[in-house]
């Protein structure tokens, strides 16, 4: 090869290195690119204060640290004193490792930096969830199921010699309490319990009887031992020591304190299911559930900003229609549910849900007073539901389908709801039955038929699930009604009689005669033949004859 | 390949060529009078061009690889920060100051300066002394930083008031409120160093373990004397 | 002459003919023939190997806690780290294809003989030098490989009679892998072999120059002269290899670019663990023999090799004129090439 051929060749290898070289900072820009995009994904960074903890708790108790490190606090420096940090005059402030702790964290807590959210929740019927307890839905449990109090175990468990007491509270604890709420106790050096009624917390949540601080029984580092019976508990309507009510992580597990979690029906699935109040299985049923499962990966679950119609439009959860931001409200979540519901189906009888300055429902029943004690009316929460529905349907569907819905609550209401209630009243007026609840079968039928079925029927109208509304829910309320409940009654009419209480049983046989001859009853008195004929009529007339 | 190997030539291989040239052998004439034929200008004005193209193609090429090493050695992404929580702002009122330490162990002074919540009326100043980077010290009862190095004085907004810094200010670190939340941004990688009691932050097993071996023992009893003490001490606490 | 050069010519004494006659060495003619050129190839891999051993060491940090992050940072987020460090890798491996292939050269033209032994044994020394580099070299990177290699590696010097025990404790820094082993592996890597290669390189040069190069005639050759010069002739050779060089490396660089294999773990070796294919040999000689068997025949052929202008002297005075040297060659070269390829072919 000649000098100049291998010049030539030296020029074009130079310029070839060249070209890979620029391939190579080509490569290098678009991993750049791509890394960027990576990083602007979070990072977890342990905020000084917390390092010691983390640093011991990643190696003893390794997943609460990762739940953690996957949570928003985490990227936000807010680390595990920033939630559990106590003050020393609180009743349960402990020191561990140098910090002043406390195990339980209350809404309180959380309102430092949460103050609207704390706010709104403490206004909702959920913080309330907790004033169940020693009423009469707890009775089922402390009484019927339990025991008020311990008793002793009637014969040995095989295996177990160190059982000596039952506790009749049991099925409170772990039932009612972990859907409703516990009232935090600590433990009392004489086994008592210690809870806010005793330490009076001032507005800071600080005890004022200081006396019984003194009582409180601890581990030998010092920690104070909360009452097995109260805690663990994260029921939403918690009361907690500091005189907070409700718990945050019922809906926002710690210690990731989920946004994502919250925003999916499972969550609220943990206590909004089951025989009473379905509300899960019915979304499940509806087409907004149906929707959701098969679309869930559209549902942007992990945005941080989460309106619907911006951020997310394939279904709606119970948080899209309860509590979330969407459009057109400008994208306010609220951390009160009640603020968009008109019903309330919870009692015997459907009631409209206008409520005080207060938050309470108003049960005042002249129209004028009626106005001028509610702050927020039905209507005002009717049209906030309907702002979340007019995302995906016109007005008139939705006027139309809450129609539907009201239609239903009111014949429930008025077949079934206000004229049993008016004769169990007229039963314990009269005094045909016992002021104990449960002990006779009618109570239980009662119960059954308005706190099972009839809200089952009223739920599932409320939220488009058919088969709740008809098979589980009317249809067994008018099983209910006419083969259980109308029939126990006038047993009842009749045992007095002939126990010769006469003008008891009459009053009450009057009232049940009068609500039975009433037209949506009259099919069961007989005479059912003429109206058979004039079904078979209308049939003819919308199918044509056979 | 193979097939050299069996060439006669290699049984002789040669120390010193007798006939070796002299070192200062003219430049390859014989190379480069290739294409003799040509015109001696034309040719002159080739070999510069060639001799011209090979150096830029040469400089082009190893210069280009000489750049990406030195961005390979000099850091084009800056330290890593965040944004990260401080306090609820109405914990910090006029003229009181949080003491903040950053993941880096940086340590940060925030101070309020105005009233409204709003990152305006927040200065998170840095403890890095401006003359020569040694660490400030807060001293409360003058309400100044004092810089023990060479004796810089700070006023409570970080300005320099006296000694060698006097007219310069502490750094400030960014600020930004939301939700009525303070957040700095500082710095994240931190460089091993002495924090606390951390060497001892794992040590509980030890006393569990000990007390386990007790209770083996049947020894029960020193767990009732450890409980009273920490609760009586409690109760001082709480009553002082 | 300008006051300027007349600084420097004071300063630095060497007279112009000198500094020619030690940079433009005359080239016998038969280095036109690129075969010939092959020394270069390594000697230039030898300075990539420098540049950007430099660069990675700069970053890199060894130690069981910190050196797998630290090559993981190279290559994830230092600017052009992945592209420095697949340079690196790529060169080691050519630079051991390199000096075999030269090696091959110089053994089946005879170029070692008398006079020049001596250069023979240094080159070995350089191929020695160069494969412990790399095998020290995927050591640093403590995944999976770098630990059962240098696991298995200073269980192949231990099985060394004698000088095993001490062998292994130098090179491990203790009875066995331990936090202190990834430095001793660095300073070998990073220190010693260079030192020893740059010792060894300027020794092997200077010997070429001080025997000149053997020359070879080939029947075509028929120019008048015997030789070209240096500069600028070799010198646009040597460049438009590196350049191929630095081309090949650079698209390798850019289509297998060093990756990262998962990290060391000590408890559990892979089902399927081979070292780097220049190790492929000694690594099937391991699986055929018991260990003290197999490492003391490979140090029996490795000294063979060593000495081999010696044996090939005394193999041609005991009978002259015969092939038997390129026979033996060709059997070692046949015997090398079948146990790698029967390495390559099974996974165990």
């Amino acid at each position: 090869m000649s000098l100049r051929a291998k010049q030539i060749v030296i020029i074009l290898l130079g310029l070839s290195f060249l070209g890979s070289l620029l391939l190579v900072q080509y490569m290098e820009v678009l991993r750049k690119k791509q890394e960027s995009g990576d990083r602007a994904q979070a990072h977890v960074v342990v905020p000084e204060s917390s390092a010691r903890c983390v640093s011991c708790h990643q190696e003893k108790t390794p997943s609460i640290v990762e739940h953690w490190r996957y949570s928003t606090h985490s990227q936000k420096g807010v680390g595990c004193l920033d939630c559990h940090k106590a003050d020393r005059a609180d009743a349960d402030a402990f020191e561990h490792e140098g910090a002043v702790i406390a195990t339980v964290v209350t809404p309180r807590d959380c309102s430092s930096c949460h103050p609207r959210e704390f706010d709104e929740f403490t206004h909702s019927h959920h913080s309330a969830a907790g004033n169940i307890l020693a009423s009469l839905d707890n009775y089922l449990a402390e009484t019927v199921e339990g025991h008020r109090g311990m008793f002793s175990p009637h014969a040995p468990t095989a295996g177990r010699g160190d059982i000596q007491t039952v506790n009749g509270m049991a099925s409170a604890a772990s039932g009612c309490q972990q859907c409703h709420g516990a009232k935090v106790a600590l433990k009392g050096r004489d086994g008592q319990r210690i809870t806010l009624d005793d330490l009076k917390p001032d507005a800071n949540g600080r005890p004022t009887n200081t006396a019984v601080l003194a009582g409180i029984q601890r581990t030998p580092e010092g920690k104070p031992i909360l009452h097995e019976s109260t805690w663990p508990n994260t029921g939403i309507g918690r009361l907690n020591l500091d005189g907070s009510r409700g718990a945050c992580s019922a809906c926002h597990s710690r210690h990731d304190f989920s946004p994502r979690r919250a925003r999916q029906p499972e969550n609220c699935g943990k206590c909004h299911l089951g025989p009473d109040h379905p509300q899960e299985e019915i979304y499940n049923e509806s087409k907004h559930g149906i929707a959701y499962r098969d679309l869930t990966s559209r549902m942007n679950l992990d945005s941080k900003s989460w309106v619907l119609g911006q951020d997310y439009s394939a279904a709606p959860t119970c948080a899209t229609c309860h509590m979330g931001g969407n459009l057109r409200n400008g994208g306010k979540v609220t951390h009160d549910p009640g603020e968009r519901i008109s019903w309330t189906n919870r009692p015997p009888i459907s009631r409209l849900l206008d409520t005080d300055a207060q938050h309470r429902i108003v049960s005042e029943a002249d129209p004028a007073k009626r106005k001028a004690l509610t702050a927020d009316s039905w209507e005002q929460k009717r049209r906030r539901m309907k702002d979340v529905c007019g995302h995906c349907h016109s007005p008139d569907y939705v006027n139309a389908f809450y129609t539907q819905y009201d239609e239903l609550v009111i014949l429930y209401n008025e077949k079934f709801g206000k004229p049993g209630q008016a004769i169990m009243d007229e039963l314990y007026k009269q005094g045909l039955i016992t002021k104990t609840q449960f002990d006779e079968e009618v109570e239980w039928t009662w119960f059954y038929l308005w706190h099972h079925e009839g809200r089952r029927a009223r739920h599932g109208a409320s939220m488009m699930a058919p088969d709740y509304t008809h098979w589980h829910g009317m249809y067994e309320v008018a099983d209910r009604w006419y083969m259980h409940f109308i029939p126990q009654v006038r047993e009842i009419v009749k045992k007095a009689r002939e126990a010769g209480k006469a003008q008891p049983a009459d009053a009450a046989s009057a009232l049940v005669e009068k609500i039975m001859a009433r037209p949506e009853h009259a099919w069961f008195q007989g005479g059912m033949d003429t109206q058979f004929e004039e079904i078979r009529k209308q049939m003819e007339q919308r199918y044509g004859s056979k | 390949m193979a097939s050299e190997p069996k060439t006669p030539p290699i049984e002789t291989p040669i120390s010193q060529s007798p006939d070796r040239p002299a070192q200062r052998d003219e430049p390859s004439q014989e190379v480069l009078s290739a294409g003799s034929t040509e015109d001696p200008t034309r040719r002159d004005l080739l070999s510069v061009a060639l001799n011209t193209g090979v150096v830029l193609s040469l400089g082009a090429s190893y210069g280009t690889l000489a750049g990406h090493a030195v961005d390979y050695l000099v850091p084009t992404h800056s330290e890593a920060k965040a944004w990260l929580y401080v306090a609820p702002c109405r914990g910090i009122t006029l003229g009181s100051q949080v003491k903040y330490t950053a993941p880096s162990g940086a340590a940060i002074a925030v101070a309020r300066v105005a009233a409204e919540d709003s990152a305006a009326s927040f200065i998170a100043l840095s403890s890095t002394c401006p003359h020569m980077g040694c660490q400030v010290l807060w001293e409360g009862s003058k309400s100044r930083f004092f810089c023990p190095c060479h004796n810089g004085v700070f006023n409570e907004r970080g300005e320099g008031t006296d000694g060698p810094p006097k007219g310069q200010s502490l750094s400030r670190y960014p600020i930004r409120v939301e939700n009525g939340l303070l957040f700095v941004e500082v710095p994240l990688t931190a460089l091993p160093r002495e924090r606390g009691h951390s060497a001892q932050a794992c040590r509980q097993p030890v006393p569990l373990r000990r007390k386990a071996a007790q209770e083996a023992q049947g020894a029960a009893q020193p767990a009732e004397g450890l409980h009273a003490t920490p609760a009586g001490g409690r109760s001082g606490d709480e009553s002082a | 002459m300008s006051r300027r050069s007349e600084f420097f010519r004071e300063r630095i004494p060497v007279r112009d003919e000198t500094l020619r006659e030690l940079t433009n060495e005359p080239v016998p003619n038969h280095m036109k023939r690129w075969w010939f050129a092959l020394g270069g190839t390594p000697a230039y891999l030898f300075l990539v190997m420098i540049g950007t051993g430099i660069l990675l060491a700069s970053y890199y940090q060894p130690g069981p806690t910190t050196a797998y992050q630290s090559v993981r940072f190279i290559t994830e987020e230092v600017a052009f780290g992945w592209y420095i460090r697949s340079l690196h890798k790529w060169s080691a491996t050519f630079m051991v294809a390199g000096i075999i292939l030269h090696q091959l050269r110089v053994f089946f033209t005879g170029a070692y003989r008398r006079p020049r032994e001596l250069n023979w044994m240094i080159g070995m020394g350089l191929l020695l030098s160069t494969l412990i580099g790399g095998f020290t070299g995927y050591s640093l990177v403590y995944e999976q490989l770098s630990f059962w290699g240098a696991t298995v590696a200073s269980n192949v010097a231990d099985a060394i009679p004698f000088l095993g025990g001490f062998l292994k404790k130098t090179l491990l820094a203790g009875d066995s892998y331990n936090p202190h082993t990834l430095s001793r592996l660095f300073v070998i890597h990073a220190a010693l072999m260079p030192a020893c290669m740059v010792a060894l390189l300027f020794l092997h040069i200077a010997m070429v120059r001080l025997h000149g190069v053997s020359e070879l005639h080939f029947p075509d050759d028929t120019g008048a002269k015997r030789y070209f010069p240096f500069v600028p002739d070799h010198l646009f050779s040597e460049i438009i290899m590196g350049l191929v060089l630095m081309i090949v490396l650079s698209t390798l660089a850019l289509v297998l670019p060093a990756s990262m294999g998962p990290m060391a773990d000590p408890l559990t070796t892979p089902e399927v663990i081979k070292p780097e294919w220049y190790f492929y040999v000694a690594f099937r000689w391991l699986k055929l023999f018991p260990a003290t068997v197999a490492v003391l025949s490979m140090g029996c052929i490795v000294f063979l090799f060593l000495f081999w202008p010696f044996v090939d002297g005394w193999i041609r005075r005991r009978r002259p004129g015969s092939e038997l040297s390129v026979g033996i060659g060709i059997v070692a070269v046949l015997c090398i090439l079948g146990l790698t390829v029967w390495e390559a072919l099974v996974a165990h």
